[in-house]
């Protein structure tokens, strides 16, 4: 493995102001590794107008074979904690969480630990890793759905992301390489290397966990944001036989079944539109289905459609009320342009 | 090294654990109604994938199992003596136009077992009733025309047993002990069996009067003979066919249940259950538009 680039120069990031260290949170574009991609800098800013700031490292992964965070925690656990150390400087915050699913992990990193880090040890059950779910086990308040964690001043990072920002901040690193489970081993891979040559495998193959990563074509390459490339287990799939487990398996308790052969057949039910959002792509259902059907794929599929016609919708509407303003305006002028003509004729005729 | 956690059965899984759960009533039928249900299953169980073969002209789908339970289902329903060629137009018929004329496993609206058997029953209903070879016709038939004061006259006939009808009773003892172990892996939910079980006995706890002519039989007797644990454990429980959701579950389990009864006390025919199955697939697609997913009853 090559040395990775210095992109900036090393900072003492205890002596430097939160602003100096934002920016070079920013200008080293990174974004969050656990999946989402969201930009991190973006992230703090939000976090920053709330009035109490909180730190939560998300160390618990539920996802289906996936061990790149804890390996990440087992090697470069200081860094890890640094970086929590980092991020509190920057939103000043007032107290700061890591929650990792194994004890061994948590007894380890609190020798470590110099940052006065509040370290927890939460089951791996699943779901356990989203963020709202871990806030509410960490700090016993539940986020309300239509808010974003972030704009109540709590910013959830992933273990990764916080490992790329204390390498960026005090070793002036950029992003060029994270660890990721490849086909169930945990190893530092170069990001944009392509996912066929990283795995060594001409099977079909997922980005992410085989239940809710991504498909990926021949070419593709492994972004910041994928922690682990698995066989897409779904090119062997059975038909489904409406067995109800997805249901069942459904964290959300959606009707996943009926949203699935609403999707496959293209239906759009009024129901299926609020559940399709409220579905947060976990991949319960790809785990729980027998026939090993990638559920997941026809959500989102179904539910970008859905979204895109909304869209279009949106924009046709807005088309529609531009044209009839205009056509009131064009109205409007000619009623005056008629009126006043009829002033004037009327005046000519008092003239005379 | 753990690649990926596996579901927890895959769909040819499932179907192995049904035809392990199918042996003992099998067997226990075989020891009941005479050897002759042997080659009557085979025949239908071959016929049946035979057929599936015939319909996609491939091996493909075999592997998954369902036409083999189908089979072998069909094979269940029929009584010993039939002609081992109406047990093969059976399984023709409910492969083929029960579920490949619907798409396929999956896609068949109505039980493709059912449908096969359905459509031997009415059109050779005389081959397909003559079950028992002493009496010429099933303890349910007699109960049928002439009411549950027949159970006390002839409670020391050989043909009834102790508490079902002789030989039924202990068939549906094993078809109860394979419904249970299903329940068990949790390949089938316990809430459809009970509900058809409940449904069943609804009606017999309301209208038992103790066995005058009039009279239902006594519940028991109803629940342990016939096809009854066959439906509740094996055929309601078809995944395809029947609803998923708590609700829609007990819905549809209980309304198999009461048509069963209704169809064995008023109906033609001596076992209501094929009827009572098909009546309730194709109620099924309204009762799943009309009760609304409720989330809290879904686990």
């Amino acid at each position: 493995m090559n040395s990775p680039k210095q992109q900036f120069p090393p900072l003492d990031w205890r002596g430097k102001s939160p602003e100096v260290l934002l920016a070079r949170v920013r200008d080293a574009g990174i974004v969050g590794m656990g999946g989402a991609g969201f930009p991190t800098h973006l992230k703090l800013q939000a976090a920053l107008q709330s009035d109490h700031r909180t730190v939560v490292a998300n160390g618990v992964e539920t996802d289906p074979g996936v061990t790149a965070d804890r390996a990440l925690l087992k090697q470069k656990g200081s860094d890890v904690l640094e970086g929590i150390g980092i991020v509190a400087r920057i939103l000043n915050a007032s107290s700061s969480y890591l929650a990792v699913s194994n004890q061994s992990i948590a007894e380890r990193l609190r020798i470590c630990n110099d940052h006065d880090i509040a370290i927890s040890v939460i089951d791996n059950d699943y779901q356990n890793g989203e963020e709202r779910v871990l806030i509410e086990k960490i700090t016993g308040e539940p986020i309300s759905q239509d808010s974003y964690p972030a704009h109540n001043g709590i910013a959830v990072l992933n273990v990764a992301t916080l490992f790329a920002i204390c390498e960026c901040v005090r070793d002036g690193l950029a992003v060029t390489k994270r660890i990721a489970t490849v086909l169930g081993k945990d190893q530092w891979c170069e990001i944009d290397t392509p996912v066929h040559e990283l795995a060594n495998t001409s099977e079909k193959l997922r980005v992410g966990s085989f239940a809710n990563g991504r498909s990926v074509k021949d070419q593709d390459t492994l972004k910041p944001i994928h922690n682990a490339i698995s066989i897409n287990l779904s090119s062997q799939a059975l038909p489904c036989i409406r067995c109800g487990w997805c249901d069942s398996a459904c964290p959300k308790d959606l009707p996943v079944e009926r949203l699935l052969s609403e999707s496959m057949g293209s239906i759009s039910s009024p129901t299926a539109q609020t559940h399709l959002n409220e579905c947060n792509d976990c991949g319960a259902c790809v785990v729980s289905c027998p026939s090993r059907i990638p559920i997941i794929d026809y959500i989102r599929e179904s539910r970008d459609r859905q979204n895109e016609s909304g869209y279009i919708a949106q924009r046709a509407n807005e088309a529609r009320q531009r044209f009839e303003a205009k056509q009131q305006r064009i109205d409007s002028q000619n009623q005056r342009t008629m009126d006043e003509r009829e002033r004037r004729m009327q005046q000519e005729h008092k003239w005379q | 090294m753990a690649i990926s956690p596996e579901p927890k059965f895959q769909t040819t899984g499932i179907m192995v654990r049904v035809l392990i759960a199918l042996v003992p009533g099998t067997a226990v039928a075989v020891w009941a109604f005479g050897l002759r249900m042997i080659p009557v299953v085979v025949t239908a169980t071959f016929a049946a994938v035979a057929s599936e073969v015939v319909c996609i002209r491939s091996f493909k789908t075999i592997r998954d199992g369902s036409a083999l339970v189908t089979g072998i289902l069909i094979g269940l329903c029929m009584p010993p003596t039939v002609p081992f060629w109406i047990v093969a137009v059976g399984s023709l018929i409910g492969i083929g136009i029960g579920k490949h004329v619907y798409g396929g496993l999956g896609k068949n609206l109505f039980n493709p077992a059912m449908v096969g058997y359905v459509a031997v029953l009415v059109s050779f209903p005389e081959q397909l009733t003559h079950f028992d070879a002493v009496t010429g016709a099933t303890v349910l038939e007699v109960v049928s025309h002439r009411g549950g004061s027949t159970l006390v006259e002839l409670s020391g006939h050989p043909s009834i047993g102790f508490f079902g009808a002789a030989g039924y009773e202990w068939v549906n003892c094993a078809f109860l002990l394979g419904g249970a172990y299903l329940c068990v892996v949790r390949i089938i939910s316990w809430h459809m069996p009970l509900a058809v079980l409940v449904g069943a006995a609804l009606p017999t706890v309301l209208f038992y009067d103790g066995g005058s002519a009039a009279s239902w039989g006594s519940p028991l007797f109803h629940l342990f003979a016939g096809g009854t644990m066959l439906t509740a454990f094996f055929i309601a429980t078809d995944p395809v066919t029947s609803p998923s959701g708590r609700v829609p579950i007990w819905i549809y389990g209980l309304f198999v249940g009461i048509a069963t009864m209704a169809i064995r006390k008023y109906g033609a025919w001596a076992d209501g259950y094929a009827f009572a199955i098909l009546l309730a697939n194709i109620l099924l697609p309204y009762i799943e538009r009309r009760v609304p997913v409720a989330k809290a009853w879904n686990r």
